[in-house]
């Protein structure tokens, strides 16, 4: 397989068991991809798969996060932190294989992960899974006005 | 039989005129408003002279002789000839209904339910004493009934029957209905559609209005309450069928014992799917069961133990209670978050309130089974790799039969290490909180989480004995993590699903009543004070039902958390011309109330005033039945991101869960 039909393959089945949903996946030129999906945000979100760079991109994923800020800086570090060795095994990513960075323009954090030695299921997993622990281990601290405010989550 | 207390300091917004004083410049604008503000202060040292006045004069609180009386009278079981209501009340007792909470109203119906011998109790509001049931059932188990008059008094309790609905609570509403002979005509007063209100919030409904079949209408409501997935079942009365004569048994189309009209059994699971199950379990890692709704009323607490111990299977609670699995147990995740994400299988139980992806914090990975016994409830929400259609009980005695011993020592050690992060996070939060109370002359919820925590289960009290109605909007975002679930309804989440806040009051009086009745798994705890938290936004909704705890010596300690403001005035920051309507005067004296109404007050501002509050309301409330409202003062800013941690998010399930 492709890496591009490897990572497109690792989506699809979270979209067949029904945790993505409207799922959708656009091949783009050079061997890379651009889907959209429902799944933590009221609006879809944005994955780029970049073949040449072996990145995978979540694009703008959080909103409305000043550069610098107390918040932009939290999101850093509990993302960085994810290859700790504190964190049991089965959850640590793992350095060797891949590296996680955000990057925030105009406000809009990305979350990207790059992949080291072609794993790339590995890597898309991990990279899903980032994503999942952010929603709900890291904006579930205290984060309620900014829930509110940016992903429509309920006042009460 | 109020406790003096200590006198609120005075804060700069209360302080009236203080521009002038200060002989600052004085503008015209200031001036009037300066002058009004003085004619207001004026007219407050008048009103307190009266009041001083007023409180000399003041005759004592009394609890009238009737009372006691009444209630120990002994019950006085009907006998043919019967009517309508008694036929009812005797299908009640039969059926073992363990409590009715009401207001006057329905009064054949209410009178003949007393007269069997059922502990009844009558409050202020048709409203509270629904959730006053429905609380009752949420820690027994038992079931409960509410009642109200017809119109006014019915749609009085529609809040808190939509909570209870929510709630999957097996409820039981009662109402009277005016005639069927007098339908659409709007003669007299209060006619009006009951079961068209109901639409939505009932597994069952039903006007009655054939007299004769009225015992079999009992019939239908208890069994829609004993099995299946639970929720409230609404009869209205009519005249005609509450007052009909009945001189034998034959006169009714229908009157059988409950052995015939409805089953004790529970739906299993099929041998096929069971065996998918056991297979399922033992290819994980670190499975974890979410324990909830159904596995308490099904009373299944001592299965799930089993199939938990048996092969090291995590357990993490969620729904309307806590406590069907012990929050101290090394396999428990209720107080463990951290841990969620890491289970590889996910076997929810009785959960009837189903999330949606994302609503529960797993791993998008982990698999899931569902045991429910709706089979057309599964698939839900959260979609599974199997289903067991299966009570809880069902589901997990199978899975006890069938599943072999496992070892997973190292799952143990992740939840020890969850259980343990969360604790260290709880702590951190508290020294924030207490550096938040000195600067601001108030109390912090987090300090106010964690005193109420110490009183109930570091101190002298056994840790599994006290009650606890978990309230309120803010508030809740910490009394969740300091709470501790031991054994079976010790807990009772109130703003379960629904979210309804005021109800609080009226939970507590249900709960007191179980307890004090030592219904159901409360038995051993019988007579026992209980706790409520709610918040200043709750107590408007439910508070006069103080007067209610106080008239039946119930022994209850309530904490008001105090913060002057909805606690959703973060609404209004960025509007414009909207924050008066989030905000209440300041420092208002919800202790006065309970005062008022019998029961004791007291007004905290202080970490150390509310360690010395709650033994001493604790003490009044175990010796002798007197009730206290503690007014916990603090500021809506806690709710900023100037006091950090803020309002803190939660995560499902676990302790901190209450969408689902």
């Amino acid at each position: 397989m492709t890496p591009r039909e490897t990572v497109l393959a690792c989506l699809q089945r979270y979209a067949d068991r029904g945790i993505f949903r409207g799922f959708g996946a656009t091949a783009t030129r050079g061997g890379g991809l651009e889907c959209r999906f429902l799944w933590h945000a009221p609006e879809p979100h944005r994955l780029r798969f970049e073949r040449k760079t072996g990145l995978l991109i979540f694009v703008d994923l959080l909103p409305g996060i000043p550069y610098p800020s107390p918040m932009d800086h939290a999101v850093r570090k509990f993302v960085d932190g994810r290859d700790s060795v504190i964190l049991p095994a089965h959850r640590r990513i793992d350095p060797q294989k891949m590296r996680t960075r955000c990057r925030n323009r105009g406000g809009k954090m990305s979350i990207e992960a790059m992949c080291f030695d072609g794993d790339y299921e590995y890597t898309t997993t991990r990279a899903v899974k980032l994503v999942n622990e952010i929603f709900l281990d890291f904006l579930a601290g205290p984060y309620d006005a900014y829930m509110v405010e940016h992903f429509g989550a309920p006042e009460e | 039989m109020s406790e003096s207390h200590p006198t609120p300091r005075p804060r700069a917004s209360q302080n009236l005129g203080d521009g002038a004083s200060k002989g600052k410049s004085v503008s015209r604008r200031s001036f009037v408003a300066t002058s009004a503000a003085g004619v207001g202060a004026a007219a407050l040292f008048a009103n307190q002279a009266r009041a001083a006045a007023a409180d000399r004069d003041a005759r004592p609180i009394n609890i009238p002789d009737e009372i006691p009386r009444t209630r120990n009278e002994a019950p006085d079981p009907a006998e043919f000839p019967m009517n309508g209501a008694q036929v009812f009340a005797r299908a009640c007792a039969d059926e073992g209904l363990k409590a009715l909470f009401c207001a006057p109203g329905n009064y054949q119906v209410i009178n003949a339910i007393a007269a069997e011998g059922i502990p009844t109790y009558g409050g202020r509001t048709e409203g509270s004493m629904c959730a006053a049931a429905d609380g009752f059932v949420r820690v027994t188990g038992e079931t409960a009934a509410c009642s109200g008059t017809e119109g006014p008094g019915f749609t009085n309790m529609i809040m808190n029957i939509g909570a209870a609905n929510a709630a999957r609570t097996p409820l039981l509403v009662l109402a009277s209905n005016m005639t069927v002979g007098g339908d659409d005509t709007e003669r007299g007063i209060q006619r009006g559609y009951q079961q068209p209100t109901t639409v939505g919030m009932k597994k069952y409904g039903k006007r009655l209005i054939t007299p004769n079949r009225v015992y079999e209408y009992a019939a239908y409501a208890f069994r829609h309450l004993r099995t299946g997935v639970p929720r409230p079942v609404h009869l209205d009365f009519t005249g005609e069928v509450a007052r009909a004569r009945f001189d034998a048994a034959d006169d009714l189309l229908y009157y059988h014992d409950k052995s015939t009209y409805r089953t004790e059994s529970h739906p299993y699971p099929s041998k096929a799917d069971t065996a998918k199950a056991v297979e399922m379990i033992q290819r994980s890692e670190r499975p974890m069961i979410v324990a909830s709704t159904g596995v308490f009323y099904d009373r299944a607490w001592d299965i799930l133990r089993t199939v938990a111990e048996r092969a090291d299977i995590a357990v993490v609670e969620s729904g309307a209670m806590r406590g069907h699995f012990p929050d101290s147990h090394p396999l428990s995740a209720s107080t463990g978050p951290d841990a969620l994400l890491s289970a590889d299988l996910v076997i929810f139980a009785g959960q009837y309130s189903m999330p949606g992806v994302g609503e529960v914090a797993f791993d998008p990975d982990a698999k899931i089974i569902r045991i429910d016994p709706d089979a057309a409830d599964i698939g839900r929400n959260l979609p599974v790799d199997l289903g067991l259609v299966a009570s809880a009980r069902g589901g997990l005695e199978a899975l006890a039969e069938a599943l072999p011993s496992a070892s997973r020592p190292s799952w143990r050690a992740e939840l020890a290490a969850a259980r343990d992060a969360f604790e260290k996070q709880n702590a951190e939060w508290v020294e924030l909180g207490l550096k938040h109370s000195a600067a601001t002359d108030t109390i912090h919820p987090a300090v106010i989480a964690q005193e109420l925590s110490s009183f109930l289960y570091s101190g002298d009290l056994p840790k599994e004995q006290t009650t606890v109605v978990s309230g309120g909007y803010g508030i809740a975002r910490y009394t969740r993590r300091w709470l501790r679930a031991h054994r079976p309804g010790q807990i009772l989440n109130g703003a379960y699903q629904y979210g309804a806040i005021g109800p609080d009051v009226g939970y507590t009086v249900g709960a007191g009543a179980a307890v004090m009745n030592g219904a159901g798994p409360q038995e051993p705890y019988r007579g026992s004070p209980v706790f409520g938290i709610t918040g200043d936004g709750g107590i408007a909704y439910s508070g006069m039902e103080f007067e209610t705890l106080a008239k039946y010596r119930i022994p209850a300690v309530m904490l008001v958390y105090n913060n002057n403001a909805w606690g959703v005035f973060g609404a209004a920051r960025r509007a414009t011309r909207s924050m008066h309507m989030y905000l209440f005067q300041e420092n208002l004296r919800y202790d006065k109330i309970a005062e008022g109404l019998g029961a004791r007050g007291e007004y905290v501002t202080s970490p150390e005033q509310l360690r010395e509050a709650l033994p001493r309301s604790y003490e009044m409330a175990a010796r002798d039945g007197v009730s206290t409202l503690i007014n916990c003062q603090a500021v809506k800013e806690f709710w900023t991101n100037e006091y950090p941690p803020g309002l803190p998010r939660k995560v499902e399930p676990g302790c901190m869960a209450y969408h689902h």
